[in-house]
């Protein structure tokens, strides 16, 4: 390619060469360098993880250390998981944040469906009463959101995770914005071709937003699942704890196994992994949007 | 005939109202769910917050709380404690939102180069997204632990007294690691902007014969720049809310150095039962993120409207 | 109206070779004799507010007819398409479908089929999809439902292109799904809005053909919303106008032509326009003239005797373009402004001494003017008289 292009044009030939030619596989080589430099310091505390998860534990904290499992031993992987609690941790957290999720698709989906498709009194205000929670952080209202979850008789299950969450103001305004760029010819269509309005919802407005749906959807996934100041007040088992709250007592209480504390991180972390890697496009557009409320 | 006429008018004058009535039924059967969660667990705590800042906590459970008024609001938040802690986790926001921002941009123009095997070193960036604070803080925790710690041995602290429980270090200790875990999600948000950027503005710049530092300060920042607020804002937002690296790490220690205004506020309303001054600590925090997150609004409502 | 016997798969061949436009599966068509209805409005009022879009409208489609309802945008022609749908509520008066009352009856469930001016065709659906929808909300079998859309595919010629998405349909194509998905549920009337604007101006003759073929071919009643003028004239068996909300004239298009109600109607039915001409009475050489800036214009007996009857100073004449040629020795002085060929034909304006418009129809062999040429004009055809007051039509008067 680079040979053909030098016979066409003989005399840029010198120019080339005098200015780049010589310079770019040096600087080629330095992008290289600094390229895998970044990734080394970001990808190593990770890296080292999943080692230490590997190496028995007393070779964890032996000098100098292992940076690589020569005879990986994968059998803390099982005392994480099970003695560990992973496993109910992942179950609790799966759990918590799909019900949180799919709630918050619901009725995110059905009031912006409400505020875009149909007329009612006082719909500006209660629009802006939607929107006006996104100004409200979580840290504001612990004290008596506990008090209502104790006096529900919620302490440490799993409603007391979920139900505080079920709404999201975030969700309504990114559905509402989708819902207005459809045509409302559509909606007229298809009153008269028979369909009421949860059928017109999940036939026409659903498939048409799929996009918005699986951003929002990944990033109240991703919200719920990081959550841990809320599920640190309101869990006191290991029944109900989720991910971040077991990988807290994980480091506690576990600490003479560091290898078992070190696969418990990656098990704990891998279900994300996972996702983010299967859903990178909409993770942007999620990321994004959902940085509104951070 | 008249009266049949009559009779059908009076007959079409009460029917109107009845399918609009119906209809509104609906909306609000459709709005209800979010409405109630919202009514339950954000504005009505909310007010009730307020409300519990006018009251001082008694010095022993199941005493009666005191009506004190203002009192109690001008008393906390002229207190030494709360600006100590405040001005802690302003300093926090200063180590960790700047220097995030810098670093995703770096990285972001690294892996935005055309070299074979770019998409490897994306994923590698964009992968501490997936770490949650508490998996990020278990990872440093062990990673700094002065008897076995890694890290530690490698700084040269092994067996001394470790950087979490340094008074001058703990602070940025958690810093880097908030950091870490959020420079995958800077780099995402930052690789989309520049990517956005259009490439024939590149070019011409370089027919204009501008050299690679005039490009990027003179192109590439100023089209990156929305999203360089947008992701400040984001960040001490988000640096305001840090409670997990905290609980994890250090406990809001040694000696309170990290003891951010969220984790004082957790400790003072979960631990000491000192109710009405957590109520008066939330407060505070509303308001500053409301003033965060109005910049934040106002921001993204422009570039909605800019967008479409 | 002629319409084949609907409801059989069987091809009529008396009219297959009939037409190229819709074909003969039209026979086909799952269009049953009888399934047509009547659709009234009765003292239909609706109010938004302070804004009232149509005010005390009384009018009525027969069973199997095509009714235009013509107006300038904004006149609430689509309001009261609207309101028959039961997509809006009306503020006080009655809608009625085959006689039935229908104001409390959903929208879903009023039988009606609406053909919007965007096609509001459901873009992640395939043609066939889209034709199948209405079908699939009454629960009708799936071999059932093959069947009819088949049917109806075939007798538009879509059957080529049923798993394609509307986004890969031309306009003309996208139109015919947006048909077909009215004709496949068999309703008691279609409601069209504005059909055909979407459309450029070759492709719209044609559809309008299309059209009016199968309005004859098959027993529906259609009521159709247009703003052009000429499509209600050449579509409709009649002619709704309104404007402001307040019906002005239903008639047959021949009638709304000869005999405007107002001059409104006179005005907004034909082009280019009828000429409309303020003036006054007066009696000169033996006989009773109508003063025009730039000079007059003659009455025939029924008018003079209307003038007179109703002791009229002020006069308003209309002229339609056909009724006015040049001549020499004509009663009116005017200056040529504008020439507009149309085929056959030309236009021409001319300019009235007081900065008036009027315009002329003449064969297009008749010698080209120049702009600014001073001529003379007479009034040749029917007058038409209007009320200086209300503008209703008093008398037409044929010269």
């Amino acid at each position: 390619m680079r040979a053909e292009h030098r016979n066409a044009r003989p005399h840029e030939e010198r120019h080339v060469k005098g200015t780049f030619a010589l310079r770019r596989p040096v600087r080629r080589i330095a992008r290289y360098a600094l390229l895998v430099g970044m990734a080394v310091v970001v990808a190593f505390p990770i890296y080292i993880t999943v080692v230490n998860a590997l190496l028995p534990s007393a070779q964890i904290g032996a000098r100098p250390p292992t940076l690589f499992p020569t005879h990986p031993q994968w059998g803390s992987f099982r005392a994480a998981f099970s003695e560990a609690h992973l496993g109910i941790y992942l179950r609790n957290s799966a759990i918590v944040t799909i019900g949180i999720t799919a709630a918050q698709l619901i009725t995110s989906v059905l009031a912006a469906y409400a505020f875009v498709f149909l007329r009612f009194p006082a719909r500006r205000v209660i629009f802006m009463v939607c929107i006006a929670t996104l100004m409200v952080p979580l840290e504001a209202t612990i004290l008596p959101n506990y008090r209502t979850i104790e006096m529900l008789g919620w302490y440490n299950t799993f409603p007391a995770l979920i139900v505080p969450f079920v709404g999201s103001g975030i969700g309504i305004f990114l559905f509402r914005q989708a819902f207005l760029g459809l045509p409302r010819d559509l909606r007229d269509a298809a009153t008269l071709d028979g369909y009421g309005h949860l059928r017109f919802l999940t036939r026409v407005v659903l498939p048409l937003n799929r996009p918005v749906t699986a951003a929002f959807g990944i990033y109240a996934f991703l919200t719920a699942w990081n959550q841990y100041l809320w599920p640190l007040l309101v869990t006191q088992t290991n029944s109900v704890r989720t991910v971040q709250i077991g990988l807290r007592q994980l480091s506690i209480s576990n600490f003479n196994q560091l290898d078992v504390v070190f696969a418990g991180t990656v098990l704990g972390a891998l279900p994300i992994f996972v996702l983010l890697f299967v859903f990178q496009r909409q993770l942007v557009r999620g990321l994004t949007a959902g940085a509104l409320k951070g | 005939m008249g009266a049949r006429h009559r009779a059908r008018g009076a007959h079409a004058r009460q029917r109107p109202q009845s399918r609009p009535l119906r209809k509104a039924g609906a909306a609000y059967l459709f709005v209800l769910p979010a409405l109630v969660a919202f009514g339950v667990f954000v504005f009505y705590p909310l007010v009730k917050t307020a409300y519990l800042g006018f009251f001082t906590s008694p010095p022993a459970p199941n005493l009666p709380s005191h009506y004190v008024g203002l009192t109690q609001y001008r008393a906390v938040l002229s207190s030494s404690d709360f600006l100590d802690s405040l001005w802690r986790t302003v300093q926090f926001v200063l180590y960790t939102v700047p220097a995030g921002i810098v670093l995703g941009i770096g990285l972001a123009m690294l892996a935005n180069q055309r070299l074979a095997g770019i998409r490897i070193f994306r994923t590698i960036y964009s992968s501490t997204v997936a770490t949650s604070a508490a998996v990020a803080a278990v990872i440093f925790f062990t990673l700094l632990n002065p008897q076995v710690g890694l890290l530690s041995y490698w700084l040269g602290r092994k067996g001394g007294s470790g950087v979490l429980q340094s008074s001058s270090l703990a602070l940025p200790a958690v810093s880097v690691v908030t950091i870490w875990q959020n420079i995958g999600f800077t780099f995402i948000l930052m690789s989309a902007a520049l990517q956005s950027v259009p490439d024939d503005l590149l070019e011409a710049a370089r027919v204009d014969g501008a050299s690679s530092w005039l490009r990027f300060r003179s192109v590439t920042i100023p089209l990156l720049s929305p999203m360089i607020f947008f992701t400040t804002i984001v960040g001490v937002i988000g640096g305001f809310q840090s409670f997990g690296q905290i609980d994890i790490l250090t406990q809001g220690g040694p000696n309170n150095h990290t003891l951010l205004l969220i984790y004082d506020l957790y400790q003072q309303a979960f631990k000491y039962d000192n109710t009405g001054y957590a109520a008066v600590l939330s407060v505070a925090l509303f308001g500053i993120l409301l003033l965060l997150t109005f910049m934040q609004f106002w921001f993204f409502q422009r570039r909605v409207f800019y967008a479409r | 109206m002629t319409s084949p016997p609907g409801n059989s798969t069987e091809i009529d061949s008396s009219r297959a070779d009939f037409t190229p436009v819709t074909d003969k599966a039209l026979a086909a068509l799952p269009l049953e004799r009888g399934a047509a209805s009547s659709v009234a409005l009765e003292g239909i009022t609706k109010s938004y507010g302070p804004v009232t879009a149509i005010r005390d409208l009384t009018l009525e489609a027969r069973a199997g007819e095509f009714l235009v309802l013509l107006g300038p945008s904004g006149c609430g022609k689509t309001t009261a398409l609207r309101l028959v749908a039961g997509l809006e509520d009306p503020t006080s008066g009655t809608v009625r479908i085959g006689g039935r009352v229908v104001n409390d009856v959903d929208a879903k469930d009023r039988d009606v089929a609406m053909v919007f001016q965007s096609y509001a065709l459901y873009p992640h659906l395939s043609v066939g999809r889209n034709i199948e929808f209405p079908l699939r909300a009454r629960q009708v079998p799936a071999s059932q439902r093959r069947q009819l859309v088949a049917t109806v595919a075939e007798s538009l010629r879509l059957e080529q292109l049923l798993d394609r998405k509307p986004a890969q349909l031309s306009g003309g194509q996208r139109q015919r799904v947006a048909l077909a998905r009215a004709i496949v549920r068999r309703p008691r009337a279609f409601l069209m809005d504005e059909p055909l604007s979407n459309l450029d101006a070759q492709l719209r003759v044609q559809m309008r053909a299309e059209l009016v073929e199968l309005h004859t071919r098959v027993d529906i009643t259609i009521l159709y919303v247009t703003h052009d003028q000429v499509e209600a004239m050449t579509m409709g068996q009649r002619i709704a106008i309104l404007n402001e909300g307040v019906l002005q004239q239903l008639d047959t298009p021949e009638a709304v032509y000869r005999r405007p109600a107002n001059a409104f109607v006179a005005g907004f039915v034909g082009s280019p326009p009828m000429n409309i001409l303020r003036g006054r009475a007066v009696a000169e050489d033996d006989a009773l003239w109508v003063a025009v800036p730039g000079g007059r214009v003659g009455l025939s007996p029924p008018l003079v005797r209307a003038v007179e009857d109703r002791a009229l100073r002020e006069v308003v004449v209309g002229l339609r373009p056909e009724a006015l040629s040049l001549d020499p020795n004509g009663t009116i002085a005017a200056a040529v402004s504008l020439v507009e060929l149309v085929g056959h034909e030309q236009h021409v304006a001319l300019r009235l001494p007081g900065g008036q418009l009027v315009w002329i129809r003449m064969g297009s062999e008749a010698p080209r003017m120049r702009t600014g040429q001073d001529v003379r004009i007479a009034a040749t055809g029917t007058v038409h008289l209007f009320d200086p007051q209300t503008g209703n039509l008093i008398e037409v008067g044929n010269e």
